[in-house]
């Protein structure tokens, strides 16, 4: 019962999105509903994350907390699905 | 010549601080979301404890990913001029279970204001005939 207690109400602070959505745009107006937006969508794409690091997991049949090849993993299996924005233009400086 | 290095070395000292200071604002901080992260991870499936290199990386993943569908978004936004909401619905229309949590999101948004102006108006009613 705690997991879905754990499900229902985590989500990502929306002060700190803000601020993300911000820094990205270098706009001042963020306005709520946006941020809103971004946060259920950012909440759902971790969730595909760790569903499909648990797929990995078990056909690899291993247990225990999930470790980031796993998360690898299931990255790379969402991009093939289409599911990660890809950049027309490709990252150049980090 | 001892004295000259020392006083460029706190020189230096003083321009690296002003600096970080200005950068600071710049960089982004690490584990902004760490807390947040580790509840959604128990509750998305993962162990009670999960490891903090796994959260790491899954921050470092959803920043990436709010700042490509950002920039998408902002480059479908720079036809019309401002940054909408619109932009981002448009983004996520493949994707139908996103779709329909973020119509469920903003509706439930817009019952909470007007719960919360009604509220406002009541209490208004309830001071003035006094």
């Amino acid at each position: 019962m705690s997991r879905y207690e754990s499900f229902r109400r985590s989500g990502f602070q929306k002060s700190n999105m803000k601020r993300l959505l911000v820094s990205i745009t270098g706009s001042q107006k963020i306005s709520m509903p946006m941020t809103i937006v971004v946060s259920g969508i950012a909440k759902m794409f971790v969730g595909e994350l760790i569903e499909t690091g648990r797929i990995v997991m078990t056909e690899r049949r291993e247990s225990g907390p999930l470790r980031p090849c796993h998360i690898r993993e299931a990255f790379r299996r969402l991009k093939l699905e289409g599911k990660v924005p890809r950049r027309s233009v490709p990252r150049l400086f980090r | 010549m001892h004295n000259s290095s020392s006083a460029g070395a706190a020189s230096k000292q003083k321009a690296g601080t002003s600096s970080q200071a200005s950068e600071a604002s710049l960089k982004r901080k690490r584990g902004v979301f760490q807390k947040d992260l580790q509840h959604m991870m128990y509750g998305f499936g993962d162990d009670a404890n999960p490891l903090p290199e796994t959260v790491s990386f899954l921050e470092d993943i959803v920043v990436e990913y709010v700042t490509d569908m950002v920039h998408k978004a902002q480059d479908i936004a720079t036809k019309r001029g401002k940054l909408l909401t619109e932009d981002f619905l448009f983004l996520i229309r493949k994707d139908l279970p996103k779709l329909r949590r973020c119509t469920e999101l903003l509706s439930m948004n817009e019952e909470l204001k007007q719960a919360r102006k009604a509220f406002e108006v009541d209490e208004e009613k309830l001071a003035n005939p006094e």
